[in-house]
């Protein structure tokens, strides 16, 4: 900061007895901390509003008894009122400084810098120009029965602080414009309508992108050889279900919640200290939906942005409260450093580096930070690109469930149905659930996405019942993801609960590589399961990790019988004895079993002849979307039972 | 508005307690057959808080020569009085310290807390008017009715933090405004009910306003102070963005020279880092 004495703080004090008045030893240090102060609170503001605020503050410490007002230079280079304390005043402050100008006053302090008057015995006006060396930004008025001399010098030095943070405000631009409200009548006051100044995010009051951005660049151009520009991207996972759980407006609360606390816990000295940079290094914004961007200039220790990922978690770290109870949210944050050299000279470049890292970062799981580095550039992005599309899905309801019936291979009944996750590119092809659920499993998308198939599943279901077509039940597969981590079953059972879908109305398919996961948890939320009334069968039977162990040791409901042993059916010996001693196998344990893949009549023939109970296969039925399920099989059952009956 | 208040003043037994170790401790001082022997078997019979108080014993805090790593030796060397206020500053700390909160972290709370704690007692020394010790737990004691306005309003709490960071006035002005009462008044009363000494009590209840205080104390005006330190510091935050406005007669109360001030900042801030992790870390 360059503060180029003033003139004006050498001029002559209007009196000699005005030096000798009481107070002015007391009053001397006060000013001093209220400079301090200003000093510390002028380059965190972000708007005229509070730039005045911080001004109106101080200045009070000063010389509480005074009035105030500041005028700013309009683009026609006439001087608006564009704020008054106290606010009542504004009509009187108004005609004072109307006064002022024709009385030449005005000019003078313009030309001179400060101008002190005594009007009347009783009122003393003081007008100080705010301007930096550059530039005449407005004129700022006192008046009192007396302001002290030092008091004076003080008001000088604080009207400077404030034209700095002006050419701050302003970036280039001539002078602000300022709505003004001559116009009507004044009701409670002057307000600063649209503050002109750095626009500020209406629910986080936060910056916006746009500033961000312009923030990035001068920093960027600022850079010297042994600093460099941090960037980092917080996100907060998974905040599409807190606003799609809790609603828009308990989202917003949250949203505010958790950028004032990170702003706060960004704007603590111990963090400046530790970072080596000023509050004013630091641009806190609001970039995204639920996305924050932090900035930080002159950062001469790249190697500290991991404590900043960590600082900011440790915030969030105990949750947020919630109707009465704990929500824990957490953070995925990419970082990136500019460097000092050219490396990524633009916002831009920047600002992708660090959204490549958050992506990186949320692929390693919830809660967690990755910084930037140039040699992982292209390898993640087809990865990236399903994320984000998955993400996509889930907001704007872009997958759909199709259903394969499932039949009791000895009369041909409908026993039930399999269902099965379909996702579209914005331009109709589909994504096959090989691409999507590896990327979803690893992002933890998976647990969203399971939740919006149960809830899916038991409107249809509904929906059915309500129609009075047979009530069978339906199988959802379940990730090893979600099979590993605790509260399955409360997950299954809250959305049936909502739903009014009885537990027996939904069967839940493992594989036994989702067991391998984490056997621990996996058995115990099967038991749970089954407990709590659903069906639970293995799905892929025999292809899997430890197939008989899992016969042996969990609480299953029974086996699917994995395609791979029903397509070489009927003249494959191996295939055949493989199948029959599962059948068999499978029989003495009294585990029924449905068979996967069946695609020929021979293969039909052959399973119901050894004893398998139940089956799906494109012979007997492909899956199809909803409204061909039920035109293809409800109809047909309906028909039937019409017949039998 | 008044219903919000009297309605707070009844709920607030719904906020953790003190643990019953402190409660132990406290009778054991006030016995005069306890002994510092017996305070220390109490405390060793829970090993987390043995651990924590040892960690702020040895801190920046106390400034003991030689670290200490007996429960007993560090309260032979701090005292019987000032072991109270350990004794409750840790339990205090640990009771609250990962409970949620709103718009700001527990963790900001506290630090903001423990830089009042750190800065009156700094001044209450440089000063020389108010004992150091109870400055300190003061000072940290001194915002703690901001706790009961998150956890037991947090929408109305949300609101006045929200006019608050939208500059329509300091956050203790709105909190009268949303609450009908403020920070400070609950604070007091969450104090009282708790049957902390009088001294803290009214340290919480006017450090806003020193002047309203019927009977001053030197403690009341160092709060005051310490609080202005602290958040003109910005070292942690209860809430408030903006720094209180400086009462004169506090300042001149505390015997604190303008010269003195950048001693008792830079030891605040050095200080505090370093008893923040003795509090708060894992």
């Amino acid at each position: 900061m360059n503060l180029a004495l003033h003139p004006r703080l050498l001029s002559p004090a209007e009196t000699t007895g005005e030096l000798s008045k009481g107070g002015a030893a007391t009053l001397f240090p006060l000013a001093l901390d209220v400079l301090r102060e200003a000093m510390a609170q002028l380059p965190a503001c972000r708007t005229l509003t509070e730039l005045f605020s911080v001004l109106n503050a101080c200045s009070r410490t000063l010389v509480p008894t005074a009035k105030t007002a500041t005028l700013l230079r309009q683009p026609d280079a006439c001087f608006e009122l564009v704020q008054c304390s106290p606010r009542a005043l504004e009509a009187e402050l108004r005609e004072q400084a109307d006064a002022m100008i024709e009385s030449g006053h005005f000019a003078q302090a313009l030309k001179q810098g400060l101008c002190y008057h005594r009007e009347r015995p009783d009122r003393a006006s003081l007008l100080l120009r705010i301007a930096t060396p550059r530039r005449i930004y407005g004129v700022a008025l006192w008046t009192s029965h007396h302001i002290p001399e030092d008091a004076r010098q003080a008001l000088g030095a604080l009207t400077d602080l404030a034209a700095m943070s002006l050419e701050r405000f302003q970036g280039g631009a001539e002078s602000f414009l300022v709505q003004t409200h001559t116009d009507r009548p004044s009701v409670g006051g002057i307000s600063i309508a649209e503050d002109v100044a750095i626009p500020a995010d209406q629910l986080t009051g936060l910056a916006h992108r746009t500033h961000f951005i312009r923030f990035l660049q001068r920093a960027l151009e600022q850079r010297t050889p042994s600093t460099s520009v941090g960037t980092l991207l917080l996100d907060i996972d998974g905040f599409h279900r807190v606003n799609r759980e809790l609603g828009c407006d308990m989202g917003d609360q949250i949203l505010r919640d958790v950028a004032l606390r990170l702003d706060s816990a960004l704007r603590s000295r111990l963090f400046f200290e530790t970072l080596g940079i000023a509050e004013c290094d630091l641009c806190f914004s609001r970039t995204g939906a639920d996305e924050f961007g932090l900035a930080i200039a002159r950062l001469r220790t790249p190697q500290h942005l991991d404590e900043i990922a960590a600082h900011l978690h440790s915030h969030v770290a105990e949750g947020f409260l919630q109707g009465g109870s704990r929500l824990h949210l957490s953070l995925s944050i990419g970082l990136a450093d500019s460097g000092q050299d050219a490396d990524a000279s633009s916002p831009q470049a920047l600002l992708r580096n660090a959204d490549t890292a958050l992506k990186k970062a949320k692929l390693s799981g919830r809660n967690k930070h990755a910084i930037y580095t140039p040699d992982w550039d292209e390898s993640g992005s087809p990865h990236l690109r399903t994320e984000s599309l998955l993400q996509e899905a889930l907001r704007q309801d872009r997958f759909s469930l199709h259903y394969q019936p499932l039949f009791g291979l000895t009369d041909m009944r409908l026993v039930g149905a399999e269902v099965l996750l379909r996702l579209d590119m914005t331009d109709g092809s589909p994504i096959p659930p090989s691409k999507f659920i590896p990327v979803a499993e690893s992002t933890g998308q998976i647990a969203e996405i399971g939740e919006w198939v149960t809830r899916q599943v038991c409107h249809q279901i509904r929906a059915w019942d309500a129609l009075g077509y047979a009530r069978i039940p339906f199988s959802i597969n379940v990730s090893g993801i979600e099979l590993s981590l605790p509260r399955l079953t409360e997950r299954f059972a809250r959305i049936l609960a909502a739903e009014q879908v009885p537990h027996r109305r939904i069967h839940v398919e493992i594989t036994e590589t989702a067991i391998a996961r984490n056997e621990k948890q996996a058995l115990a939320n099967i038991r749970e399961l089954r407990e709590a009334g659903f069906e639970v069968w293995i799905d892929d039977f025999g292809t899997g990790y430890s197939s008989l162990k899992s016969l042996k040791n969990f609480p299953i409901s029974g086996i699917k019988l994995d395609r791979e042993f029903v397509k070489d059916l009927v003249g494959d010996l191996a295939a055949e004895g493989i199948a029959i001693s599962i059948l068999e196998m499978a029989q003495r344990l009294r585990y029924p079993v449905i068979a996967e893949g069946i695609e020929t009549a021979a293969q039909l023939a052959f399973l119901r002849a050894e004893g398998c109970a139940s089956g799906q296969g494109f012979h007997l039925g492909r899956p199809v979307p909803t409204d061909d399920f039920q035109k293809s099989y409800f109809a047909q059952t309906e028909a039937d039972s019409g017949q039998s009956a | 508005m008044m219903e919000t208040k009297g309605d707070l003043l009844e709920r607030l037994d719904e906020l953790p307690s003190l643990p019953a170790v402190y409660h132990r401790v406290r009778q054991t001082l006030e016995n005069p057959d306890g002994s510092l022997e017996t305070v220390a078997a109490i405390i060793e019979a829970d090993p987390a808080l043995a651990a924590r108080l040892l960690r702020v014993a040895n801190s920046a805090l106390y400034g003991l020569a030689t670290k200490v790593d007996t429960v007993l030796r560090a309260l032979t060397i701090i005292g019987a009085a000032e072991t109270h206020n350990l004794v409750l500053a840790t339990t205090l700390v640990s009771v609250f310290r990962d409970l949620p909160l709103g718009a700001v972290s527990m963790r900001s709370f506290w630090e903001h807390s423990i830089a009042c704690g750190v800065a009156a007692r700094v001044i209450a020394r440089v000063g020389g008017r108010a004992s150091p010790d109870r400055a300190y737990l003061a000072g940290l004691l001194h915002d703690i009715g901001r706790l009961p306005l998150y956890i037991l309003e947090p929408h109305i709490m949300g609101a006045a933090l929200q006019a608050h960071r939208d500059r329509q006035g300091h956050l203790f002005d709105l909190e009268q405004q949303f609450f009908g009462s403020s920070h400070a008044e609950i604070g007091a009363a969450l104090l009282r009910g708790w049957a902390i000494p009088e001294v803290f009590c009214a340290a919480a209840a006017h450090h806003h306003r020193p002047a309203l205080a019927e009977h001053p104390a030197p403690e009341i005006a160092v709060t005051h102070v310490a609080d202005l330190v602290a958040n003109s510091l910005r070292i942690g935050t209860s809430g408030a963005r903006w720094t209180p406005i400086l009462d004169d007669l506090a300042w001149r109360a505390t015997g604190l020279e303008t010269a003195q001030l950048r001693a008792v900042v830079e030891t605040t801030i050095a200080t505090t880092r370093d008893v923040t992790s003795a509090f708060l870390e894992h």
